[in-house]
């Protein structure tokens, strides 16, 4: 797999994004089957039934979010400079360019980027394949 | 030089609100607002040094991590000395069509600036 496409997708780190959707829609579902009447706190059937305050799962939701969103930046970033210096090609600066500014509408959007950065690094890894065609350097002798 | 920080101050201004009233971001606007600054103002930069670099083939950043910390240090400023305190909510700006076409007119150069400075450096490497 090429190193730079592999830095390029993991500073999309968007899986902490994905958390926290998951969390926002934990709390959705446990209010609206009547599981959680006090809307400051979720309760998990977990390991004694303990009691979480909600502030505290939206502040750590809020932690993942806010790298999730760091890291599209740092990415797009990346993006940027990868095409300036000829690494990836004009197709793949557009693709991920465009699911870059996609991550930064909102939660939904990041889901989306995330999905996208993600499923290109498994691809990538695992078939030992670019997504893209990657650019030849020409060498001079 | 104040005028350029007012016109920086409503670019700044103009992201917020669209993060506010449009993507309905309630949590963390002034963090996002600054990533999305940041982005722009460093493709601003790296536009005019790849400029600079294909004049004068002077390089000063080779290496990506160089150009990541760079980043991250434009970001901490732009977060702590100018978003975050928040100055641009007392200036008194307005949304005006003329106002959001600045905006979206300088988006689009910014963009349209590094591609052709990248496409110059694609073709010189």
């Amino acid at each position: 797999m090429n190193e730079c496409s592999l830095q390029n997708t993991l500073w999309h780190f968007i899986i902490g994004a994905e958390l926290h959707v998951s969390i926002t829609e934990w709390n959705s579902v446990t209010r609206g089957k009547g599981l959680n009447p006090d809307p400051k706190f979720i309760t998990f059937k977990i390991a004694g039934n303990p009691t979480v305050l909600t502030t505290t799962w939206k502040s750590i939701g809020n932690v993942f979010k806010g790298a999730g969103y760091l890291g599209n930046g740092v990415g797009f970033t990346v993006t940027g400079y990868q095409y300036y210096t000829g690494q990836i090609s004009s197709t793949e600066a557009f693709v991920d360019s465009m699911f870059g500014v996609v991550g930064f509408m909102g939660p939904v959007g990041l889901g989306i980027s995330a999905t996208y950065f993600v499923g290109k690094l498994g691809y990538e890894y695992f078939s030992g394949e670019t997504l893209f065609v990657k650019p030849q350097l020409v060498v001079d002798d | 030089m104040i005028k350029a920080m007012r016109l920086y101050n409503y670019l700044i201004y103009r992201i917020y609100y669209f993060y506010i009233d449009i993507i309905k971001e309630n949590d963390l606007p002034f963090f996002i607002t600054s990533i999305v600054i940041t982005i722009l103002v460093f493709f601003n930069i790296f536009s005019i040094y790849g400029f600079i670099v294909n004049l004068y083939k002077i390089y000063l950043i080779n290496e990506i991590f160089y150009l990541i910390s760079i980043w991250i240090l434009i970001f901490i400023f732009n977060y702590i000395i100018i978003v975050k305190p928040g100055y641009f909510l007392e200036m008194n700006f307005n949304k005006t069509k003329k106002g959001t076409l600045g905006v979206l007119l300088y988006i689009l150069l910014s963009i349209v600036l590094f591609i052709i400075v990248a496409e110059i450096n694609r073709s010189n490497t």
